[in-house]
């Protein structure tokens, strides 16, 4: 694994995110075992894989939202170090939707948006509200922006975080698991705002459950168990013709169901 | 699931008609009704009310008798219990030393009281304010990642919160301030003009002249400039996109209001003046150099260091001055800045200061001109001293120094203000950090991750994101914590500063009413809680209202 | 809302019992000051009834206590006394040296305390017989106010308010004294007013207090007083600890507490004295016989002293020719009984405690750390002013 990592990595420009050999212990726990990704630019990658398997762990971090200790991570040219200025820098343009929304409770959700623009990108409030409302108005809903997100509902909530990573103008954005929290009838109204993300061209990295985004929408299909990437496929071969078992095992429990 | 039996909709109806009950078990379904023990218990309690009532005021009425007619009686000589609070008219005849207002012995108990209650005030509302900081501060220092820090402040709360608040005051009184150097060494930091010895902490503190009324209204205009200045630039920038610096501009102007405001009031001010005798040939401040000269037979100010001390002794100047008074250190400062050796004699009254002046143990008086003024017309011979100018500036610095066995002017801390302030500050400091602690664990975990992730820097998730939502948890207790320290102020008691218990102790003395000055005490202090229950009550609505 | 509401009253019925349980009327009454007015009539009914009953009771009591009838029954504190055997004696925190003094073993010392041995002696036959209440400057008046001690032997000066306003009454002082002042050796200080601009420690709620302030003021000297609620030693430690330039109480304090610095020879007592302080024991107001006890106890040990009857010949003394004599230690005359007691208390109090002059020396004389002469503290017919009235 050590000639992976020194090794001269061939990377192209137009690759935003290098992974080469992450390891992350939890304590004694080894939860990712040397693992390898590269993003291209406008990719759209989807992180499949059985709970626990890592792909959580991965994807944050990505943004040093978990710290690895091994091996390197490479966003957008910039390396992912201890460097607090390396961090921030990272963060400004990697955007994320989690999976519980967390949205600010005690701001509206204009203010939840414009929050960042204007205490970490410095924009005047009227230039962050600006592109706030515009992208409220993207994902559907320009008429709640003085509500407080107690009084929206699931999918609504999740538009929102949308709409606040997305108004930061970030390179890249990380989805972990954003329909797992909601009611069935809100999933629908996320992944539409997704899949049109997509087709616009953005980078998105999405730890998810839902398959049939997976495969229409992502150009490559990433297979995790165990802390290791098990398998990378286009999503037709992975559906259709898995090469690992582990996969097999995995979409038979998923598609019988 | 299929399974499942489940009844068909509608089914509801076959519910059977409510049973016959014997007449027994009707009468016990009323007794156990829910309506009618709720009424019994009301009535109950009311009852226990009155009887403890009723308790009580035979108690008072014995307590009463114990202490014998001779509280109650009034002015006129009649007795009646609507006279208990007369004696609270009379002359304290005590002594409190650390007091906001002015106060002297002769004032009435009611006014030794109100100084007590300000001198509660102002060491509980610093305490207050110093106890948020450092509470917040430990609060989140004992969550830090960095091992030292957090442990440091583990310690810090684990130590605080487990002694007895009276056993750290009498340690930080007696152990710690009075065990400071004595005032002939007392600490001076980096030759500032601060001393620190078990005297207290003194340092040099600006006074306000008569003059500094006109100032003040330039300092106003100054702040309303900046308000002004400020709205402007924030209008143009967000309709123009044009950045500037708001501070900046804004505290430019208001410099220049300032000193054009300090320039004015100078050159205007004409309200101190110098008494002294025609025989003395002086006209003006000026003059002092020249009078000086001429007494001690030298050429220059200079040579005064070279003369033995009997002579220095004879030409020093000797100055009386109204005791604390901004035109002492108006003056003092004069003499100082050139180099004119002086004596300064404090007088409590001008009164006092003119007899002084009279017999020739001062040859000068310095006051406002107004007071001098009407002291001149006393003197048996008005012609033979005339009133002297004397230059002022609208705020001068009460500089301490050094007379006899202390240290005079300037701004003193005493030791007992001190040790309560901190004593106050230390303890509930730590009581707080666990609430602080308690508020910001109770933010979830999502909001740092989702504050991170936007790139907002740790400072600005926890002033932006926790705190605000951790002040929801903090409020509640955080309000107690407050009447907490607002009561225990009641322990200056134990390092001599004079609160409203001490003071009240001491007026029970003086005056024997103990039962008296008990209820109002006790008013004083309910008081106290529910004014500041209700502000904070009034503010935690705020907080939650903001949530939804 | 409702539950709010009953959660509430239940709060306030449990404090109010367990106040008003406590004893502790004064406290409870500012929460209720709104209903007085309602209950006032309440109170004055049951006032008339007590002065009914007291009237059937006075009738009954063999002494025919006259003032009796204005008082509650309670306040027979000769009964009170006997019944309960032992007597609370209000003798300060037991931190002055020489008067009152609690000793490494826990047992109280001193003149005050002795005091207290000849009134036990007086009534109960045992010096013993005492308990000492703690008190201090703020205590003592609304202890003994309110019953916790019998009498006070504490230091406290005889003054024309405490003995009319305050509604006390004071025996027969036991102890001259005068305010003093102390201050380092090496300060430079040689009178009075040489402490213009420095501090005073001073304990509240003494004479010594109010005394400060008006000697200053008519000095017309600057001064700031740091004022102590002395339990125990708290001022004169401050002032060890260079607090103050000054430290003011009564000079036989001062003297006392000359043992209690690290080294004596580091501090002086000014020769001013700044104000009178007749020292004796004081009781309530209201309870004439019991006043009469106790002075007459303290006369007793005057009187004997002026009769030359001490503790070592007092037996002989029994078989004198000397009708005084006789009087006075009641071997003839029923003058104990007149007062309630046994007609031999003053023989109790010489053979038990001492007279004035032994109880003087013991604590305070010259085989003591503190050296006191008698000065003013002598009997009349040696130039001092001790002069009891005649036992007869």
């Amino acid at each position: 694994m050590t000639a992976i990592m020194d090794g001269p990595e061939a990377t192209k420009v137009s690759d935003v995110i290098v992974c080469r050999d992450v390891h992350k212990w939890y304590g004694d726990f080894e939860a990712l075992k040397g693992v390898n990704l590269t993003v291209e630019a406008g990719e759209v990658v989807v992180i499949l894989g059985p709970s626990g398997s890592g792909k959580s762990t991965f994807i944050r971090c990505m943004n040093r939202l978990e710290e690895h200790q091994e091996g390197r991570i490479i966003i957008d040219g910039i390396e992912l170090t201890h460097d607090v200025r390396n961090i921030s820098e990272i963060r400004r343009e990697v955007g994320m939707v989690f999976q519980q929304f967390n949205l600010f409770p005690h701001l509206t959700v204009m203010d939840n948006i414009t929050l960042a623009p204007i205490n970490v990108r410095k924009w005047s409030r009227d230039r962050a509200e600006e592109l706030a409302m515009k992208w409220l108005t993207r994902v559907g809903i320009p008429e709640q922006a003085d509500k407080y997100p107690g009084q929206l509902s699931g999918g609504q909530q999740q538009r929102v975080a949308i709409a606040r990573a997305l108004t930061m103008q970030p390179k890249i954005l990380l989805f972990d698991e954003p329909t797992s929290a909601l009611d069935p009838e809100m999933i629908s109204e996320v992944l539409d705002v997704m899949r049109d993300l997509a087709k616009a061209g953005y980078t998105i990295v999405a730890v998810t459950h839902e398959m049939g985004f997976a495969r229409e929408v992502a150009q490559r299909i990433i297979f995790m168990d165990g802390g290791q990437i098990v398998e990378i496929n286009s999503p037709d071969d992975f559906f259709n013709n898995p090469t690992h078992e582990r996969t097999k095992l995995f979409l038979s429990q998923i598609l019988n169901h | 699931m299929a399974q499942t039996t489940v009844s068909p909709p509608g089914s509801g109806a076959d519910i059977p008609p409510p049973e016959e009950q014997s007449i027994g078990s009707r009468v016990m379904s009323y007794i156990f009704d829910i309506r009618f023990l709720g009424v019994l218990g009301q009535i109950a309690f009311i009852l226990l009310l009155l009887v403890g009532a009723q308790r009580i005021f035979s108690n008072f009425g014995s307590n009463v008798d114990k202490l014998g007619r001779a509280q109650f009686i009034c002015r006129d000589g009649r007795f009646a219990y609507r006279c208990a609070y007369d004696f609270m008219d009379n002359e304290a005849g005590f002594d409190i030393d650390d007091t906001a207002l002015d106060y002297v012995n002769t004032d009435s108990f009611w006014w030794a009281l109100t100084n007590g209650i300000v001198n509660t005030f102002r060491v509980g509302l610093l305490a207050l304010v110093a106890t948020t900081f450092l509470g917040t501060t430990m609060g989140i220092a004992r969550m830090s990642d960095n091992w030292l820090v957090s442990r440091l402040s583990l310690a810090y709360i684990e130590i605080i919160r487990n002694t007895p608040i009276l056993v750290q005051l009498l340690l930080i009184y007696f152990s710690v301030i009075l065990a400071l150097p004595d005032i002939k060494e007392a600490v001076q930091p980096f030759n500032l003009p601060i001393f620190l010895s078990n005297r207290g902490l003194i340092m040099a503190w600006p006074q306000f002249m008569s003059s500094a009324s006109i100032w003040i209204a330039f300092l106003v205009l100054g702040v309303i400039q900046f308000q002004v200045m400020w709205m402007f630039l924030s209008r143009r920038e967000e309709k123009t996109g044009q950045e500037s610096s708001k501070f900046t501009w804004g505290l430019a102007g208001f410099l220049i209001i300032a000193a054009i405001g300090w320039i004015v009031s100078t050159a205007v001010a004409e309200n101190e003046g110098l008494l002294i005798p025609n025989s003395s040939r002086i006209d003006e401040v000026e003059d002092f150099e020249k009078l000086m000269l001429a007494r001690a037979g030298i050429n220059h100010l200079s040579e005064l260091a070279e003369l033995p001390q009997e002579e220095l002794d004879a030409v020093t100047l000797n100055v009386c001055v109204l005791r604390e008074s901004s035109s002492e250190a108006n003056f003092v400062n004069r003499l100082a800045s050139e180099g004119i050796p002086f004596k300064i004699s404090r007088n409590g009254s001008p009164a006092k200061a003119m007899a002084k002046y009279r017999d020739g143990s001062c040859e000068m008086f310095a006051a406002p001109k107004s007071v001098l003024a009407a002291e001149i017309a006393t003197l048996e011979t008005p012609t033979d001293h005339l009133i002297v100018p004397v230059k002022e500036r609208p705020l001068v610095w009460s500089i301490p120094r050094f007379e006899k066995f202390n240290i005079i002017g300037g701004l003193l801390l005493t030791p007992e203000y001190f040790a309560l302030f901190l004593g106050l500050t230390i303890f509930y400091a730590g009581g707080l950090a666990e609430v602080v602690r308690a508020g910001i664990l109770s933010v979830s975990k999502g909001q740092t991750e989702a504050a991170r992730a936007l790139g907002l820097s740790e400072g600005q998730r926890l002033n932006l994101i926790v705190l605000p939502q951790a002040l929801r948890v903090i409020i509640p207790p955080l309000i107690s914590t407050y009447l907490s320290l607002m009561k225990d102020t009641s322990l200056g008691v134990a390092v001599a500063f004079q609160e409203v218990y001490l003071v009240s102790q001491t007026l029970m003395n003086q005056s024997g009413r103990a039962l008296q000055i008990m209820i109002v005490l006790m008013i004083i202090y309910l008081s106290i809680s529910i004014f500041f229950s209700a502000i904070l009550n009034w503010y935690n609505d705020r907080v939650v209202i903001v949530e939804r | 809302m409702k539950n709010k509401f009953l959660l509430g009253l239940v709060l306030t019925a449990v404090a109010v019992f367990l106040v008003a349980c406590g004893g502790g009327g004064e406290e409870a009454l500012s929460a209720l000051q709104g209903q007085v007015s309602d209950l006032e009539s309440q109170l004055e009914e049951a006032k008339s009834m007590a002065a009914d009953a007291e009237a059937k009771l006075d009738e009954a009591m063999a002494m025919g206590d006259e003032e009796g009838g204005e008082m509650a029954a309670s306040t027979n504190t000769l009964a009170t006394v006997q019944e309960r055997g032992t007597l609370l004696c209000g003798t300060g925190a037991g931190a002055s040296p020489g008067f009152a003094f609690i000793q490494e073993d826990g047992s109280w010392e001193g003149f005050n305390v002795d005091f207290c041995k000849v009134f036990a002696a007086a009534i109960l036959g045992d010096p013993e017989a005492i308990e000492p209440v703690v008190t201090t400057g703020t205590t003592r008046f609304p202890i003994l106010q309110s019953g916790d001690a019998d009498v006070l032997s504490n230091n406290t000066t005889w003054t024309f308010s405490r003995d009319t306003a305050l509604g006390f009454d004071f025996v027969p002082t036991v102890f001259y004294d005068g305010q003093g002042m102390m201050v380092r050796a090496d300060s430079g200080i040689e009178t009075l007013a040489d402490l213009d601009g420095g501090s005073v420690c001073v304990a509240t709620g003494t004479t010594t207090e109010k005394n400060l302030a008006d000697v200053f003021r008519q000095l017309d000297i600057d001064y700031e007083a740091v004022v102590f609620e002395d339990t125990g030693d708290t001022t004169r430690s401050a002032f060890a600890e260079g607090r103050c330039d000054g430290y003011t109480t009564d000079t036989s304090a001062l003297v006392g507490s000359l043992v209690l610095f690290d080294d004596p020879s580091e501090v002086k007592i000014l020769p001013d004295v700044m104000s009178k302080e007749p020292l004796g024991p004081l009781v309530r107001h209201g309870d004439d016989n019991w006043f009469d006890i106790i002075k007459w106890s303290v006369n007793c040990t005057i009187q004997a002293e002026e009769l030359g009857i001490t503790q070592a010949n007092v037996d002989d003394m029994l078989g004198s020719d000397n009708p005084t004599i006789l009087n006075t230690l009641g071997v003839e005359g029923d003058l104990g009984q007149a007062i309630g007691l046994n007609n031999d208390f003053c023989y109790q109090i010489i053979s038990q405690v001492g007279n004035y002059g032994e109880i003087f020396t013991r604590h305070l004389g010259p085989d003591t750390p503190f050296n006191l002469s008698r000065g003013v503290n002598a009997q009349w017919v040696d130039g001092g002013l001790l002069y009891s009235p005649p036992f007869r």
